[in-house]
């Protein structure tokens, strides 16, 4: 009696541990990354031929889920030098997720030195959040670089039917 | 009666040789901190110039708000300065899960950035600072930011206030 209670326990185990695998495997198929919204705005950074260099603050960038909106302004054109300069742009999520929501917010920001080597940096946020990107470059010759600020909402979906269909 | 004689000098040698290499040792070392003795008097004795503040923070524990008031562009001479922040935390009792940070940053005129941080998780106020030295004259640049949080340091509610300062 008490053997075959350990053998029905046993299976009772086995059974639930293989659902359980089938469901998170099914959910993790079936989640999909899609992209909501994306912004993009950039300008050009001219790096002249002396030692002058500075901190400069590119642009803002935003993400609202409220709105499902994304918005990225920055500052057309910059000139500075070939000396350790540091970018920084402002990012802001004013509205978190409800409960349950899955979207992330999405900064990035590139810059790009004369030769077209890129220096970036993205930063994710679930939730409110009001941050600075930070890229430091000193570039190797003069000449014209160019910059990024990207803002992009992400949601993760389950999409059974994908699954079913196949 | 030979052997034990040669013992006695081997031993002598090595004793003079352990004793030179102390000596040569210990002088190396007091010269060394001749050296930076010197070094220090050099560059040392500056002292503080100027104690500027940059602005304020409030943060509301219930209301959920975080504002940042900066002092805009300012002015303060080259060299050694102590940059400061109020900060103003409200509506919050002690161990609630409730709280909020507070962080300063300014860049000297290389460029470098200087930071500091402070968390509380009640109701109060006070002071931020960060003290550095400007590396000559030129522009920098000064960050507040401020976030108040719920359990699990959910964010509530988050501002930053920047703006450009000389070195002059």
């Amino acid at each position: 009696m008490i053997q075959l209670n350990g053998k029905v326990l046993c299976s009772i185990v086995l059974v639930l541990g293989l659902v359980t695998l089938l469901g998170y495997g099914l959910v993790s198929y079936a989640a999909e990354d899609v992209v909501v919204n994306t912004t993009t705005a950039g300008g050009k950074i001219v790096f002249q031929d002396n030692d002058s260099h500075g901190v400069y603050l590119l642009g803002r960038a935003w993400a609202d889920f409220g709105s499902n909106a994304t918005l990225s302004n920055a500052t057309p054109s910059f000139e500075t030098g070939m000396g350790r300069s540091v970018f920084l742009v402002i990012c802001e999520n004013d509205w978190g997720n409800e409960l349950g929501g899955t979207r992330t917010a999405v900064f990035t920001l590139t810059v790009w030195d004369p030769v077209g080597v890129p220096h970036s940096t993205t930063r994710e946020f679930g939730g409110i959040c009001s941050e600075t990107l930070s890229v430091d470059c000193s570039p190797f010759e003069p000449g014209e670089g160019r910059f990024e600020v990207t803002s992009t909402i992400r949601e993760k979906r389950l999409n059974l039917p994908v699954v079913f269909d196949r | 009666m030979k052997i034990r004689n040669g013992s006695i000098a081997v031993w002598a040698v090595l004793a003079l040789v352990v004793l030179a290499s102390v000596g040569a040792v210990a002088a190396a070392q007091t010269g060394s901190q001749e050296n930076i003795e010197v070094g220090t008097e050099d560059t040392g004795d500056i002292g503080i110039l100027v104690v500027r503040e940059l602005g304020t923070m409030y943060t509301d524990g219930d209301a959920d708000t975080a504002r940042v008031i900066t002092n805009g562009r300012i002015t303060i001479p080259a060299g050694y300065n102590t940059f400061k922040a109020k900060y103003y935390h409200s509506n919050d009792e002690p161990l609630d899960g409730q709280g909020a940070i507070y962080r300063l940053t300014v860049y000297d005129t290389r460029s470098m950035a200087h930071t500091n941080q402070t968390k509380v998780d009640y109701a109060t106020s006070g002071t931020i600072e960060v003290s550095f030295d400007s590396q000559g004259t030129g522009e920098g640049y000064y960050e507040l930011w401020c976030e108040t949080h719920d359990w699990f340091d959910t964010e509530k509610a988050s501002d930053i206030g920047t703006d450009y300062l000389d070195y002059i």
